[in-house]
């Protein structure tokens, strides 16, 4: 069995998305409150919320990200 | 003092400490002061117990846990059921003087008070007894089979002065305190409805020795009108304190009716049973009690037009129940997008079914023993040697609408209290 090697790039890239993803998962805390007129305090005390949201996202990403890659594989498969 | 002793006081304290309505629970500040107990054998206080059935067992055991804090002892015990009179005596240890006649422990001077709970018929000849014999006395509840035992021991114990304390745990459960200090501040709005029901499945049936069939009367005197009124004295006479306390009041009316739909054998009392108490402001207090089914258990519900207490599980509802958070809502919001499905055609209306919220609790902590804390209390008046002010009118009031209801189902009429039962 070969070892697998993460580069740095990849990880990087990652952690990009993961942020990416805390970012949209807060905003939606700010508009919620906004739109649902509650109290800002939820800003701090529904992070676990947030954060919870948050790896959803990122797990969304990484399934539509593979889709992608697996349809871009698929055509270069195809013109060969 | 033992610290679950300092922490029950503690909690009483509190409860009542935070509480608007200190003067509508005299009961009470002597459960919550601390006890200025005197552990010198000449201040122990001697304790007869007569009846140590079931109810009696379980008082038995909730005074031996409090003879050092309190600086009591079980003295005697009387009953004439002999399984009952061996337990009591092992429970005891044999250092209690035992009786099969209750008079012969009445007579017994260096006793100052009787606790009595035997079968209901018993209660009023012995409390009288007791009374006049100069004894302190704690009777459980209902008071008495009949309203004019009721209405006698309530005059023996005006005239004697001796205390007459009813067995209505629930007057110190803070569970119960709370929701009373909820109702009273205001916080569930105008009470207009309370509804409390008893459901069993079960015949209430004991086993009676085999080869003795002459003992189930005196074994299943619950099931038997000379002896009981069945679920009305045995089980809704606490839920009718209840909203008698919780209204603030007695009622002034009651309808009912109830029947044999179920145990269809030798029974004469009810197995199920439906009332309407009514008082004065037009709030009524609409109560049930089955033994076929068992799904809804027990509760007392006060519906105000703010909020709602439900006091055996613990819990009140507001009538607008706090929003979840923004998130969650948005969630909700995006889930009910994808997911929801469009109905075509169906029903034009939405049922108004039950509101979906799980409410707060009442009381942040209600393990204490509440029957407990009514023998300490009893035990604290007996020691100061008067009874505690409001305590035995709450017992006397539920007995008699108790009676009243049993009264309005056998006659099939509206009853309102007689003149001759106003104390």
């Amino acid at each position: 069995m070969s070892d697998i090697i993460i580069k740095e790039k990849t990880i990087k890239r990652e952690l990009v998305f993961f942020l990416l993803s805390l970012i949209i998962a807060f905003g939606m805390n700010v508009y919620a409150i906004i739109v649902f007129d509650t109290a800002w305090t939820e800003l701090v005390s529904k992070l676990h919320i947030v954060l919870s949201l948050s790896i959803i996202i990122y797990l969304l990403t990484l399934i539509i990200r593979a889709i992608i890659l697996g349809i871009i594989r698929l055509i270069k498969m195809a013109k060969k | 003092m033992s610290s679950e002793d300092k922490s029950r006081r503690s909690f009483i304290k509190n409860t009542i400490l935070g509480s608007t309505a200190l003067m509508a629970y005299p009961w009470l500040e002597a459960v919550a002061k601390e006890p200025a107990v005197s552990m010198a054998a000449a201040n122990k206080i001697r304790i007869g117990i007569i009846g140590v059935g079931s109810r009696g067992q379980g008082l038995l055991h909730n005074l031996l846990a409090i003879e050092t804090t309190h600086n009591i002892e079980i003295a005697a015990i009387c009953d004439n059921y002999e399984p009952n009179y061996q337990r009591a005596i092992e429970l005891t240890k044999g250092k209690a003087k035992a009786f099969y006649e209750y008079r012969k422990l009445l007579e017994m001077n260096n006793i100052d008070a009787i606790v009595i709970a035997t079968p209901l018929h018993q209660h009023a000849h012995i409390v009288i007894d007791a009374l006049q014999a100069g004894k302190q006395v704690f009777c459980e509840k209902t008071m008495a089979r009949t309203l004019e035992d009721t209405k006698r021991m309530a005059d023996v114990h005006y005239s004697t002065g001796k205390i007459l304390q009813i067995g209505h745990q629930r007057l110190f459960d803070t569970r119960y305190l709370d929701a009373m200090d909820y109702i009273k501040s205001g916080k569930i709005g105008q009470v207009t409805q309370i509804r409390a029901y008893w459901h069993r499945n079960n015949d209430w049936r004991r086993p009676v020795p085999e080869g003795k069939p002459e003992l189930d009367r005196k074994i299943n005197w619950r099931l038997y009108k000379e002896y009981s009124c069945g679920l009305m004295t045995e089980l809704a006479s606490h839920q009718i304190q209840v909203a008698n306390w919780a209204k603030d009041a007695q009622p002034i009316s009651v309808m009912g009716v109830g029947g044999i739909n179920y145990w269809k054998e030798r029974r004469e009392v009810y197995d199920n049973v439906a009332l309407i108490y009514s008082y004065a402001d037009g709030t009524q207090f609409i109560y049930d009690s089955m033994t076929s089914n068992r799904f809804y258990g027990l509760e007392e519900q006060i519906l105000g037009d703010k909020g709602t207490l439900e006091l055996e599980t613990n819990k009140i509802y507001s009538e607008k129940p706090p929003k979840p958070a923004g998130i969650l809502q948005l969630v909700n919001n995006i889930e009910k997008g994808i997911f929801e499905k469009i109905p075509i055609g169906g029903a034009t209306w939405i049922p108004e079914t039950a509101l979906q919220y799980k409410g707060d609790y009442i009381s942040a902590d209600y393990s204490v023993n509440a029957t407990r804390i009514q023998l300490e209390a009893f035990v604290d008046s007996v020691r100061r040697g008067k009874p505690t002010p409001g305590l035995f009118e709450q017992g006397y009031h539920a007995s008699v609408w108790t009676l009243l209801g049993q009264q309005a189902m056998d006659t099939q009429q509206i009853v309102n209290l007689p003149e001759s039962m106003k104390i």
